[in-house]
């Protein structure tokens, strides 16, 4: 498959700081990709990396099948970029700003344009410095939008927005994308944005990637099992490949489980037990888990 | 390598530096021109008092040619255009930075050559319009008030000193792309240029100086040919700097 | 159309795709949704709620194959009428989790009756309003 994004091994250095430890990102095309990651992680530096506004110090990136270096300007007139902070031009009122970023973009389209800005609600006279960080995203997203990009890359666009702003972004966003056609590429640190709206996922802790797999596979397959066995639990059971933490619980155990969950169920179901059971966690929980296990690693 | 709509949102950005640029500098010019009889008033008044001054009048007062120019190139339009060249290359890219501008500009789909290039055309646009405008309305009332302007050579030097503006404008832009506030590097191309104009003191350093190679001197009081060198140095001056400031943006990560 | 009030809580357990099928075959039994009745277009939804239009989809489909739905091509996607011909498994299903509950928690068969009777009879109050 031809992926919407793939980077191999791609790294960046600042200053002596390795904030980008060579990461293998593959986005399916079509798909909604939540990048998800703690402040300072190396979110921004990946988007700016794909983007071409950035060098990396080693590997590479494709975007679209175009080449991320070489290609960048040519990327960036077919994807829909929304910075974490859009500052434009103060001075310019909304109409004029949407008048001014037409006309980098053959494939313009000024009813979409001017349909989004009805939809947020964004008066075209109204200057741009008189708008709030909300509205500034949104006219971002409606910037992105209407020149018809096969991809959107969004770095954090639904923070510091208080929930009706967050609200209104997502519901446009989803609704915009509603096709197969387009590609979402964005970062966030608000899980309960990413678990309604994203189907794949990825997450970026200390510069390196440490998972990446579908949404459902992932909520599938992250879950926690509460077990109580009959006999003393074999060892060869809890060492399991799939079975991230093991954590006394009383008699029994908890097992953070991240792969084969089937299997591994399936085998404690044939274990005589007296309590089995599977909770599911939510993407914070397991996020946590990442986040604490990196933590131990250094 | 030219973008529209960049070159409109810049010449629209300048609009208030045109307006008053070219206001103060008209009027200026108007003021030489209608002084010029005052002065012959004073230069016979100074007679009886203060006769060393009076032959320095004398001289002025001699060639209205001579006084026009005097009061504009080497003076109001060479120290004011100076001032504007260096408010309009450090606003342009440094100035975008400390605003805040320069993410969203450099994210668009156009190289950093492609930026460098509309936003020189229009910063060199901008400093030509009021040149001509206020050199040309000078001229036209000076030729109304006392006529005999010789045409061909103030125009010549007026094209002198634009070409050599259009210098220091592009020079100043290397600072403009290194730095991060306008205010900050323009004060510091300002200290450069200050310094470097040191050189038009001496008669044997003069041939360093920019400014001395736009002033013509020589050629326009007669005593030397039209400096045609001095015009093809300021050119190669300005698309070097233009093209180092373009590497340097090029390369910058913001 | 119908005016969907479906609330959404993706930190819940539960998937958001069964939680759109549980509450629109809930809507749909309770005559909120009466047969026939229009439901938003997957793309709508997604936006109204704010998830991703796959979800809607998948829980679109599911509940296409249950026959709670129906979608009309170049139409659009209404409240199906009830049939008859469902595999009830789902049902028994159901019914033996709740001997399970009721067997832990010591409630006998005589009350788990009771409790049936009583429920049924606050259902059709229900769906008389």
């Amino acid at each position: 498959m031809d992926f919407a994004i793939e980077t191999q091994g791609l790294s960046k250095v600042f200053n002596g700081r390795h904030v980008l430890k060579g990461i293998d990102l593959q986005v399916p095309p079509g798909s909604i990709f939540g990048f998800i990651g703690p402040n300072g992680a190396g979110k921004t530096t990946t988007i700016r990396l794909l983007l071409g506004l950035l060098q990396p110090s080693s590997g590479q990136a494709k975007v679209l099948g175009l080449n991320s270096q070489s290609e960048s300007i040519q990327l960036r007139s077919k994807v829909g970029y929304v910075a974490e902070e859009n500052h434009f031009y103060p001075w310019m009122k909304v109409e004029e700003l949407v008048r001014f970023n037409a006309g980098f973009y053959p494939r313009w389209d000024q009813e979409r344009a001017r349909k989004l800005l009805e939809m947020f609600d964004l008066q075209p006279g109204v200057k741009v410095r008189e708008l709030s960080k909300g509205m500034r995203a949104q006219l971002g997203l409606t910037l992105a939008l209407a020149h018809r990009p096969q991809m959107l890359i969004l770095d954090e666009p639904t923070s510091g927005l208080d929930p009706v702003w967050r609200r209104k972004f997502l519901q446009i966003l989803t609704q915009e994308t509603a096709d197969d056609e387009t590609t979402v590429f964005f970062s966030s640190h608000i899980l309960s944005d990413v678990e309604r709206v994203a189907d794949w996922l990825g997450i970026l802790i200390n510069g390196k990637l440490r998972a990446m797999r579908s949404m459902e596979d992932f909520k599938y397959n992250e879950r926690v099992v509460r077990v109580v066995f009959q006999h003393p639990a074999p060892e060869s059971l809890l060492a399991t490949d799939g079975i991230k933490s093991i954590q006394r619980q009383g008699s029994g155990y908890l097992l953070t489980i991240t792969e084969n969950f089937d299997e591994i169920y399936r085998t404690l179901e044939r274990t005589p037990h007296f309590v089995l059971e599977a909770v599911e966690q939510d993407l914070e929980g397991v996020f946590l888990d990442y986040a604490g296990e990196e933590e131990n690693d250094v | 390598m030219f973008s529209y709509s960049l070159f409109r949102k810049e010449l629209r950005e300048h609009r208030w530096l045109l307006l008053i640029g070219t206001l103060v500098l008209t009027a200026l010019g108007i003021f030489s021109a209608w002084s010029f009889d005052m002065l012959a008033m004073y230069g016979d008044m100074l007679q009886g008092f203060m006769p060393q001054l009076a032959k320095q009048f004398e001289q002025l007062l001699a060639d209205y040619n001579f006084y026009i120019w005097s009061q504009l190139h080497p003076k109001n339009l060479l120290q004011f255009g100076i001032v504007l060249a260096l408010i309009l290359a450090s606003t342009d890219l440094a100035g975008e930075v400390n605003r805040g501008s320069i993410q969203y500009l450099t994210g668009l789909p156009i190289s950093r050559r492609t930026i460098l290039i509309t936003k020189s055309a229009a910063g060199m646009l901008s400093l030509s319009i009021i040149v001509w405008v206020s050199t040309l309305v000078t001229l036209v009332t000076a030729e109304l008030l006392e006529s005999g302007i010789l045409w061909g050579k103030m125009l010549a030097a007026t094209a002198l000193l634009n070409i050599g503006l259009m210098a220091v404008y592009s020079f100043t832009l290397i600072f403009s792309a290194l730095g991060n506030d306008a205010v900050k590097t323009g004060a510091l191309a300002a200290a450069v240029l200050l310094i470097w104009s040191a050189a038009g003191l001496h008669p044997t350093t003069q041939f360093l100086s920019p400014f001395w190679h736009m002033k013509g001197i020589d050629w326009f009081m007669g005593t030397g040919p039209f400096p045609w060198l001095s015009l093809v140095g300021l050119i190669i001056f300005a698309l070097a700097s233009l093209y180092i400031a373009d590497g340097i943006f090029s390369k910058r990560e913001f | 159309m119908v005016d969907l009030r479906l609330f959404i809580n993706p930190r819940a357990a539960l998937p958001i795709y069964q939680q759109l099928v549980d509450q629109i075959k809930s809507a749909a039994a309770s005559g909120l949704f009466p047969p026939g009745s229009k439901l938003p277009s997957v793309r709508e939804l997604a936006g109204q709620l704010a998830i991703n239009a796959n979800t809607v989809a998948r829980a679109y489909s599911i509940l296409e194959d249950q026959g709670v739905i129906l979608r009309k091509q170049g139409v659009g996607t209404f409240v199906a009428e009830r049939s008859v011909h469902k595999d009830i498994s789902p049902l028994k299903q159901a019914l033996n989790q709740l001997l399970v509950e009721a067997y832990h928690l010591q409630v006998t068969p005589e009350e788990l009756e009771k409790l049936f009777q009583e429920a049924l009879k606050r259902w059709n109050k229900r769906k008389e309003e």
